[in-house]
């Protein structure tokens, strides 16, 4: 539960203002973990953030070429053609199949995490839909959350710099 | 970019999605009967068996394999375009990404179909998976038969996350933004709400699989031509038909994206972001790839040609000279001497000129698949097996109800999803630029600083 009872949703019409809002913010005191921020354009982040999803493509990869050499060796030997003294295993078949599967096994690495680390795919929160709304008008939309006696000094700087303010217990 | 900019945007490009107009339902309707048709010639075929087509001996694989390779390489019109444009940088792939990566799915969805067709019987396809049986039979990895399920399997599902990843914050502006069909948009947006660290996944998922999906989409091309090329029949035995390939797929790819553009721009009424210049700029790759395909043509067929080989050449006469002429010389036509002068002159590198060179592009390509198929296999090395060959009513039907079952599946797709991104749009857009602030800027995941 968050230690935060009050939740102040505000939307602006463009990002700097957010930005210089979020400084005001800073400033009374405000942290970084009480605010949320979203957009329906992409906003700059932080580049040194760690992402795993690179990370995740190639484990993935690895994990179907292995995958698929295993599939197409085993097959051959479980088959028991007659190769009339060739090698059971052909290499360069085995080849194809170990690109194939890496590639799947690197596209499927790739979309869990970027699932898990986006944080999709779960239950959402019904007290965003109005969120959403706003979002879709082009506003950008900025939620505080902070201590009941805290909220008016939250509301007064966020309306200074022309957000349109609603609260939420 | 100011709130205005973004409503007009907003509107502009959802409103395929919203509107439905009488010509909308008439076009599924027409194209709705030509599937019907040829779901009927399908039924027919499996009635009566293969006995219904063309095919004879040594004759087996004839239109439905040259619409396999056709299908197949139309699909490297999204996937490979996008990501190459995506990898480059190059601002202008806006309005054309998404509209190439679902003809990309789509065509993969259709060329498959063929080989089912083409099997005779169909529901016996799942002898080529890998799975334990009591026969104690398993698919044998040796055969470009099964290189193709392993490759265009993975090309499928790369391409299908290439498309879906780039849509998920359109599905969220239409969740929150439009009444009809809201359980669609909420389930497949998947909870997406728009936060910085999203977005830097989002961008992060999307450049791994655009470096992904290049390899992968050169690996299915090449892998077609292989079930060609790695057999010794004439003209077939090619060391150039890897490449060859891949440069036709994405050939006739560009083409088929420029005529789905053209067809977009007036039937969604989306003239302000499908310029002309998107028109010149592709016209122009389609010019470049016309050039690098007449080369290969040439280095293919000059070199049968000194070679001099009796059961090369009997291929190629049979082709240039026999009854396939006109096919190979529509080809050439349609390749090459058309489209070429068209897209060479600024004058008529325009939204009509570029169609039309594209429109010919599809059909030369066609004929390319056709006279590659259809050459060599009437004419094997020994000579008492050659034969002639001609599709039947059945296959023509079949495959027209192909070309009609990808235009009705496009055009269903049109109407579910924005066929140009709209955030993409907007964050293309010169005003667009301050949502990346500056290192140091508020919008970092670090605390801020006291």
């Amino acid at each position: 539960m968050s230690p935060f009872p009050v939740r102040i949703i505000a939307s602006f019409h463009d990002l700097p203002t957010v930005q210089q809002a979020l400084a005001d913010l800073e400033h009374q005191g405000i942290g970084r973990n009480q605010w949320e921020l979203f957009s329906s354009q992409p906003v700059g982040v932080d580049e040194n953030e760690k992402s795993f999803i690179a990370r995740s493509a190639l484990i993935g990869g690895i994990l179907g070429a292995v995958g698929g050499g295993g599939l197409a060796a085993g097959t051959a030997v479980a088959m028991g053609l007659q190769t009339g003294g060739m090698p059971t295993v052909a290499y360069a078949p085995v080849g194809i199949i170990v690109f194939a599967l890496g590639g799947l096994g690197a596209v499927i690495g790739t979309l869990i995490s970027f699932f898990a680390e986006a944080g999709l795919a779960r239950f959402p929160d019904p007290a965003e839909a109005e969120i959403g709304r706003r979002l879709s008008r082009g506003e950008t939309v900025l939620s505080v959350s902070c201590q009941p006696h805290e909220s008016p000094r939250v509301e007064k700087i966020l309306k200074l710099r022309g957000a349109e303010v609603y609260l939420e217990a | 970019m100011d709130q205005a900019a973004a409503v007009a945007i907003h509107r502009d490009l959802t409103r395929p999605v919203l509107e439905t107009g009488r010509g909308f339902y008439m076009t599924l309707a027409a194209l709705g009967t030509v599937m019907a048709w040829a779901l009927f010639c399908w039924g027919y075929q499996v009635y009566h068996g293969l006995g219904v087509t063309g095919f004879n001996r040594p004759v087996f694989w004839g239109v439905y394999i040259a619409n396999f390779i056709f299908w197949i390489g139309i699909s490297h019109a999204g996937t490979l375009i996008s990501a190459i444009l995506r990898v480059t940088q190059a601002g202008w792939r806006r309005p054309i990404t998404r509209c190439a990566e679902a003809i990309t799915v789509l065509a993969l969805m259709i060329g498959p179909m063929f080989i089912l067709i083409d099997l005779g019987r169909s529901w016996l396809f799942y002898w080529v998976l890998p799975y334990p049986s009591e026969r104690g039979l398993w698919p044998n990895f040796r055969s470009p038969l099964l290189w193709d399920v392993s490759c265009i399997t993975t090309y499928l599902i790369g391409s299908l996350t290439y498309l879906y990843l780039p849509m998920i914050p359109d599905l969220a502006l239409l969740r929150d933004s439009t009444p009809c069909r809201r359980w669609l948009y909420r389930t497949l947006a998947l909870g997406w709400k728009g936060t910085p660290r999203q977005w830097h996944r989002l961008e992060t998922a999307i450049s791994v699989m655009a470096v992904l999906i290049i390899p992968i989409a050169v690996s299915v091309h090449t892998v077609v031509s292989w079930i060609f090329a790695m057999t010794l029949n004439p003209m077939w035995h090619s060391t150039i038909f890897a490449p060859y390939f891949v440069v036709g797929a994405i050939f006739s790819g560009i083409a088929i994206l420029l005529l789905a553009m053209s067809i977009l721009r007036k039937s969604a009424r989306l003239e302000m972001y499908l310029r002309p210049v998107h028109f010149n700029n592709v016209g122009l790759l389609l010019l470049a790839l016309s050039l690098i395909w007449l080369y290969f043509t040439i280095a293919e067929y000059v070199t049968t040609w000194y070679g001099d080989l009796p059961e090369e050449m009997a291929v190629f006469r049979y082709k240039l000279a026999g009854p396939l002429a006109p096919y190979f010389w529509g080809m050439v036509a349609c390749c090459f001497l058309i489209p070429a002068p068209v897209l060479a002159f600024k004058k008529t590198r325009t939204i009509a000129g570029t169609t039309a060179a594209a429109a010919l592009v599809v059909v030369g390509m066609w004929l390319e698949r056709y006279v590659i198929v259809v050459g060599t296999l009437t004419h094997p090395r020994l000579a008492f097996n050659w034969r002639d060959y001609a599709p039947t009513w059945v296959e023509l039907s079949i495959m027209a109800g192909a070309f009609a079952y990808f235009a009705f599946l496009y055009v269903l797709f049109t109407k579910l999803f924005p066929i140009i991104s709209v955030w993409e749009w907007k964050a293309g857009l010169p005003s667009a630029s301050p949502p990346r602030p500056s290192p140091g800027a508020t919008l970092s995941h670090e605390p801020l600083p006291r």
